[in-house]
This record gives structure tokens, sequence and C-alpha cells, in this order.
């Protein structure tokens, strides 16, 4: 599987997400640009966010990467909301189908006229403090030396 | 199933007219929380002809952290007079915190646990300086660790519901606006609402963008709000001599997702909603048709739209469309949010259900002025709504 592009962002993470030892793994995953999701080695369920236990009851879960690859369900910017995280401007977000069957939602990058049920990609984003994801248009191919 | 226990009425309701408490300009509250509600209880107490000795049981809406008085169900019991024997407390489920207040009120009644029980609550925004979107807005309204850094504001939600269903369907965000239109319409009657000034489509669509496609006048305002609903056992009610309605029936649903789920599903359907007005309705014993009119917790035009279609007061694809035609105001099929609903009277969130409730009753008991349906019978109250999925439901009957 190959990883995904990982963007260097100018502007901070406003809102960090606390990191867990349960968590660690997707968390450290982006920095190698996986996406990891988990799946119970008992009844075979997927989890995106983690989960320290299966709902099944067992605390055997497994981890994947995410092929990166989904369709856009919805698509919205924010123009009002918490100030620190409007300081460029307004902000899209999105809610992608992941093809392994998971919904996430996460930041949106590139165009805005991007119409619903798209095929769009991950991607992970550097931040001077910390990593997080987005979705965007598919790229045509990234080079190496943009993904360090 | 029909009505378990005892039959509960409401005898008596007050309200203050939504609005910013502290006005724009100063960081002074002018009356303490704790007073301005006593206020309105005792208004409330004295409609129903009853007075503080008489109630068994008060169900609080939590304040939550606007509120400087703290331990607040207790705080107002002793200073309304209360005492309790049923209950006692402060509730608290986002949305669906007013009805759940509501709830507990009925349910000691119908449980037989006291005759007389109050619903009340006052969510005071204004008193939060600068009033402005914390983080802390963003732990609530998804996973903390892994949408809110995304910025997923309340308001991100019902845009993306937006989104979703114009491209679903082809209907455009301009025929979904008048929603707003039609609740300014209905709240210049209000003395309770917020805006009652008259609203074009043309101002509503003009204003500034808050989350696509959503502008200022699309989305709720902030707002202040207090309310006490008195309720009774209807044996009660009957012997005040006042005209009362009753509750015929109730249900909750939800999903199981926290604004969405983890795996692809139709967020325009509210599902949760549609099976609790459901089993409401037919524990009232009646059908959507027979309904008159309806309050539905909705914050934005769109989720007036797609709660319409849920409960089945709209075809799918067609709750805009019978906004525009006229179909659910007072002279429709069905007058839904007759109050103005959250656009208009306004949504001091944690109390918005009150406000539904009280407009209802007035509503069933002829009291709606030049909103008035004509001849209202029978009337569904729903919050909160939608992908913030807790559906609770409350039918309603007016004076046989």
């Amino acid at each position: 599987m190959s990883p995904l592009a990982i963007i260097s962002i100018e502007q901070d993470i406003a809102v960090l997400p606390m990191v867990y030892p349960y968590s660690r793994n997707f968390w450290d995953g982006l920095i190698e640009g996986r996406f990891r999701f988990q799946v119970c080695t008992i009844c075979s369920a997927k989890y995106f966010p983690p989960q320290i236990s299966c709902n099944c009851g067992s605390s055997e879960i497994g981890w994947c990467d995410a092929s990166g690859k989904g369709s856009l369900y919805s698509l919205t910017f924010v123009h009002a909301g918490v100030s620190a995280m409007l300081e460029s401007g307004p902000y899209g977000i999105a809610i992608v189908d992941l093809e392994e069957g998971l919904r996430i939602a996460c930041a949106w990058i590139g165009s805005r006229d991007v119409p619903l049920d798209s095929g769009v990609e991950l991607a992970a984003t550097r931040h001077s403090n910390g990593y997080l994801y987005v979705a965007r248009e598919p790229s045509l191919g990234h080079c190496q030396s943009k993904c360090t | 199933m029909s009505w378990q226990g005892r039959p509960v009425a409401i005898i008596g309701t007050a309200a203050h007219q939504v609005c910013r408490f502290v006005p724009k300009g100063t960081d002074q509250l002018p009356v303490p929380e704790a007073e301005m509600l006593a206020g309105i209880a005792q208004t409330a107490m004295a409609n129903a002809g009853i007075s503080a000795a008489d109630v068994g049981a008060a169900a609080f809406t939590a304040p939550g952290r606007h509120s400087r008085q703290q331990g607040f169900a207790a705080f107002m019991a002793a200073r309304l007079g209360l005492r309790c024997q049923a209950f006692l407390g402060e509730v608290s489920a986002m949305g669906i915190t007013g009805g759940l207040a509501i709830e507990q009120a009925i349910n000691s009644i119908a449980l037989g646990q006291c005759d007389v029980a109050i619903a009340l609550g006052i969510i005071y925004e204004t008193a939060l300086p600068g009033s402005t979107l914390g983080h802390e807005d963003l732990y609530v309204t998804g996973h903390a660790d892994f949408q809110a850094p995304f910025g997923l504001t309340p308001i991100s939600w019902y845009a993306l519901d937006a989104a979703r269903y114009i491209h679903e369907t082809g209907i455009t965000r301009e025929q979904i606006a008048a929603v707003a239109v039609k609740s300014r319409k209905l709240a210049a009657s209000n003395p309770l609402a917020q805006f009652r000034s008259p609203l074009t489509l043309e101002e509503v669509l003009s204003q500034r963008m808050i989350v696509e496609p959503l502008g200022l006048f699309e989305v709720p305002a902030i707002a202040d709000g207090a309310a006490c609903i008195v309720f009774a056992a209807e044996d009660i009610a009957r012997a005040l001599g006042q005209p009362y309605s009753s509750i015929r029936g109730r249900a909750l649903g939800h999903d199981g997702y926290h604004q969405m789920g983890q795996a692809p599903h139709d967020m325009t359907r509210f599902p949760a909603l549609a099976r609790a007005a459901e089993a409401a309705l037919g524990e009232a014993g009646i059908s959507i048709s027979d309904l008159d009119v309806a309050e539905l917790y909705a914050p934005c035009t769109i989720t007036e739209v797609l709660a319409c279609e849920a409960i089945g007061i709209s075809a799918r694809g067609a709750g805009a469309l019978d906004a525009i035609a006229g179909e659910t105001m007072p002279g429709g099929r069905i007058a839904v949010n007759s109050s103005g609903g959250c656009l208009s009277r306004g949504h001091p969130a944690p109390v918005t259900a009150l406000y539904g409730l009280i407009e209802l009753d007035d509503q069933l008991c002829g009291r709606s002025g030049d909103r008035q349906m004509k001849d209202a019978a029978w009337a569904l109250h729903a919050c909160e709504l939608g992908n913030y999925n807790s559906a609770l439901v409350h039918v309603l009957e007016g004076p046989r």
C-alpha cells in the first residue's frame, strides 16, 4: 500500500487532539503517511476513530492501513465559529466514505466545486505542532521530493 | 400501546420573551438567573391556580456553565418554597434537555408519585463575556480528538445535511431558505419571539455566510430564555375548570450515532425521529393526518425541512416546497413552528423545547391570535432532531 502524500501546512493546529496510549498507533501512522483504522480480530468489525476494545467485548483489535481512497459524501466551508481556526479565512470540512467501508470527517483542501459522490483521496498534513489529515481531489501523482 | 399511567395535563405556563438578557455593549447581568427564573415560575404557578406548596416534582434544565449560581435545582427549590416529594433535580442531554425536563415532570405524575409537577429552566448565554464560540463547544458536538480538530462547529453539521440534501433532491438553497421567511411571518404575532419584523427572501439570501450553504438568517441567533410549564393529573386539571391540553403519547428514538455513524448511512432521513414520531402517534391513537400543529426543534432552515419529511408531514423532497406553498402554515395542511421556530421565535437551546410545548398548549386552547390554526385539536412536539441524534416526541390533545 503506497503511503499517503504528506502536505506541509503553515497554519498551526488550533484545536489539538489528545493522544492516548490506545490511539498512539494512529497518530504515529500519519507521520509515515499511513491512515490506520482498526479491525477486531474476533468479530472483524472495523473501527474509526479507534477504540480500546471492540463492542463485541474483545480487546484483541488489530490495525490496518487504509488506501486513502474514498467518496465525498458531503462538503461545507465554515465562515464563522472558532476565531483561532478562521485566521486564514473560511476552511473546508468533508465527510468521506472510505473504500474500506468507514465514514470519516476531516478537513478539506482544494477546489470548492467538487460534486458530491466524487472520488477523493486522503493526505496527511504536517503542522509545526502536530499532524492531521485532509481529503482532496485525487492528485495526478505526487513527487517523492514533495513528501518529506 | 396506549398511554401508561395517569393521564397528565398542562395547567399553566409562563415564559420570558426570547432575547439577549444582557444588552449588547454591556457585561452587566441586570438580574441573576435564579431571580429571573423565580419570577417566571411564580407567574406560571399563578396562571395554573396552584401554589408552590402544591408542587411535588420540579425538573430543571441544567443551567450549565452560563450560570454563576450552581447547585441550581436545590437552590431554586429553596428560592421558590417548593416541598418536592417526587423529583427535584437538573436534566441535560444536548438538544433534548428541555424535553427531558418535560418528560420528568410528566412521568412523576403518570407514575402516581405526585399530582402537580413543573418543568422549567433558564439559559443565559449572553452572560458569557463576548458570547464567542469556544473550543469547548466543539467537544460537545463532535469527537473531541477525531472531529473537534477539524472545527466541526454545531452549525457545520446542519450545513453538511443541507449540502447532501441539495445534491440528492435538486432542491436549492433558495427554496430551503423559504423556511426563514415563513418563520418570521409567524413570529410577527408572537410576543415571546426574538425577531418579529418582516423579512424577505432577498434579505435572507444576502446575509453573510455562516457555514455553507447557510447564511446568518438561516441559522439561529444567540438567545437567552426562561420558561416554566405546570403539569397536573388530568382529573385535577378538569376540576380547575379551565381549558387544558393533555399528553396522549410519547416516545424516544436514537440510532446510536453521535452526529454520524462509522459506516455510510443516509444523513438526511432522521430514522430516530421517524420511529419516535410513529410510536408517539400510535400511543395517542392518531395518525399524521390528524395533526393540526407541530413544534419541531429546528435550529436551521434545513432542519425543519428534513424533520417534516422524516415525520411524514411532507413527502420526501417536498419539505421546502410545502413551506413555500404555505402548507405548513396556519391555513395550510398543518401549522409547523407557528411560534416562528428557532429562527424567529428564537433558540435558547436548553429551554427551546419548553417554548415549543407552550406554543402547542396555546394553539390547542385557542390562544394563538393571528397565528391560530383553526380548530387545532392534536399537536406534536419533537426535540432534538436529526443527526444530533436523539428524538423525543410528545403528542398532545386539546380540550375535548
